[in-house]
């Protein structure tokens, strides 16, 4: 310790386990920020990141994949770069397919009618009337406003038909006895004929408000759904908005993810295209006043985190250093979490135990992209530990 | 009641000798947060003078305090909270005689507490900035420098800060 005294190299005098345990503190960014800053300091032993050391990782969504060949739902943390924690799938999930997510809570279909919530901290499950025989399960996109367990607003559940003018949607509010299915007549709210109506690229609706749904169309407009009277029975409007992108641009795009603008007040859509791999982000808002949809692209997030699956995602305040303007694809290379970086224009891995950094590609080809997997939001209360 | 169950308890005393020769008597039950001395007292070697050879008398007093603070069963958790903060706020170099001191010592809590702030000072910060902060010359080439750069260049690129706060 003398060589404190003596204004001498700190990097000689703490001891390796210190360094560790130091170092076990930091994670993204830091960690390699940490890594950068001389050699012993590098050639420390990569550490086992422990959760209750990372405070700040509260706010960071988990990845929850379920294996339904073997049984197994995983759950992958993007700061830890690891899976923190495996259980078996109860009975009742087997077979089921995720379709949303909020809270702690899962939005699943099973078989051709079945419906149900789970919740991955509780294991509760709360069943759902099965859909209407004739109209039966055929909607990829669904969607629920809020935690079905909420005390403070209902929770409806929304599925949305491919195609339609305007596609029919399946509604009903937690606690209600049957689903009502709504077919439309081919008018907006204004009584303006409608086109058909493609929603069959739009795999995340998004519950602005507790009674307002916006959804992307096919051609990259903005659909909204209005819930009225607080009913499931009442018939819903539908509204668009918007000119249909170039041709071009829509035909080049491979898929589309949207997440709530938390700050302001629409919809972010990440349109991820066929051959390059390219990333793009446009903000969609809706003027009410004006009654006109503002689009724009945009290439920063404003310092967050976007984190996109189909079914849920989430825009967050910059969860780690280094993560500011990234986007968290429902992807992995070599089992390790990829985001992509708007300011590069790449898309990157890191591994905390690679000896050099990790991967990074301008595309994302040769990605693995596990098929039931959803973002889902992060317990404040308790976090897994790392102790396997 | 603490007071009154304290004075039916016998108290034993132990003396800490820091390396630069002063000597502290502590009680025993607020000592033993060290493993460290715990073991030795358990192992009968605590009659006399327990030296600290690794321990400076500045550190020392720093340490007594915290196991003051956290053994103490009239403080209560606000005060103790209040404590840490005020004490994770110290010079990095006391903190990082602190740490030392609590990894030879063997005091969990104290470690913990002194490591998160340590990586509280790295966090958000660049490679130089670190170095600035914890007196560290940069020991890698330009060329092996612009290679770790080039590994994970993302961790690089954000709105780092530059202060040594």
């Amino acid at each position: 310790m003398e060589c404190a005294d003596d204004n001498g190299l700190w990097s000689d005098c703490i001891p390796t386990d210190i360094l560790i345990s130091i170092s076990s503190r930091l994670i993204a960014g830091d960690y390699f920020v940490f890594r950068a800053v001389c050699k012993s300091w590098r050639s420390i032993p990569s550490p086992i990141h422990d959760s209750h050391a990372l405070s700040h990782s509260n706010n960071t969504p988990c990845m929850m994949t379920l294996y339904q060949e073997i049984g197994i739902v995983e759950f992958f943390h993007p700061l830890y770069n690891a899976i923190t924690h495996k259980t078996d799938i109860v009975p009742k999930l087997r077979g089921a397919r995720i379709r949303s997510a909020k809270g702690n809570w899962s939005l699943m279909s099973q078989g051709k009618r079945g419906m149900l919530f789970f919740n991955h901290k509780s294991n509760d499950i709360i069943e759902l009337p099965d859909l209407l025989e004739g109209k039966q399960n055929s909607f990829h996109a669904w969607t629920f406003s809020c935690p079905p367990d909420s005390s403070s607003s209902d929770c409806f559940v929304v599925g949305f038909e491919n195609f339609g003018s305007p596609p029919p949607v399946y509604i009903i509010k937690v606690g209600d006895s049957r689903w009502t299915y709504h077919a439309f007549v081919n008018e907006d709210g204004d009584g303006n004929k409608l086109g058909i109506i493609d929603l069959s690229g739009c795999n995340n609706p998004v519950f602005l408000k507790n009674d307002i749904v916006y959804v992307l169309e096919e051609k990259g407009n903005l659909g909204i759904l209005s819930i009225k009277e607080n009913s499931a029975e009442e018939t819903p409007t539908w509204e668009f908005y918007g000119k249909s992108l170039p041709r071009r641009k829509l035909r080049s795009v491979r898929k589309v993810y949207t997440a709530k603008d938390v700050d302001n007040g629409g919809i972010l859509a990440v349109f991820l295209t066929h051959n390059e791999g390219k990333v793009e982000v446009w903000r969609y808002k809706y003027d009410i006043n004006k009654r006109i949809l503002e689009r724009e692209q945009i290439t920063s997030l404003d310092n967050k985190t976007l984190f996109v699956s189909f079914g849920a995602s989430y825009l967050k305040p910059c969860v780690a250093q280094g993560l500011e303007n990234t986007i968290y694809f429902p992807m992995f290379h070599d089992k390790n979490g990829v985001f992509y970086c708007l300011a590069s224009r790449k898309h990157y891995s890191f591994d905390y135990s690679a000896v050099k950094g990790a991967f990074s590609s301008p595309n994302c080809h040769k990605l693995d992209q596990p098929r039931y997997c959803i973002w889902i939001e992060p317990d404040v209360s308790q976090l897994p530990s790392l102790d396997f | 009641m603490a007071e009154a169950s304290s004075s039916i308890t016998e108290k034993f005393f132990l003396t800490l000798k820091s390396s630069d020769g002063d000597e502290f008597v502590l009680e025993e039950s607020i000592a033993i947060q060290s493993i460290t001395i715990k073991n030795m007292v358990e192992d009968g070697c605590s009659s006399s003078v327990i030296p600290l050879s690794k321990v400076d008398t500045e550190t020392l007093i720093k340490v007594i305090e915290y196991m003051k603070m956290h053994s103490s069963t009239s403080s209560n958790e606000e005060e103790i909270e209040n404590f840490d903060k005020k004490f994770v706020s110290n010079s990095i170099n006391t903190i990082l005689n602190i740490l030392e001191a609590a990894n030879f010592l063997d005091i969990n809590n104290l470690l913990e507490l002194c490591a998160e702030a340590v990586a509280n000072r790295i966090k958000n910060k660049t490679p130089e900035a670190v170095r600035k902060i914890f007196n560290i010359t940069s020991d890698f080439t330009p060329e092996e420098e612009a290679e770790i750069r080039n590994e994970t260049p993302w961790a690089f690129e954000g709105n780092l800060d530059h202060s040594l706060d």
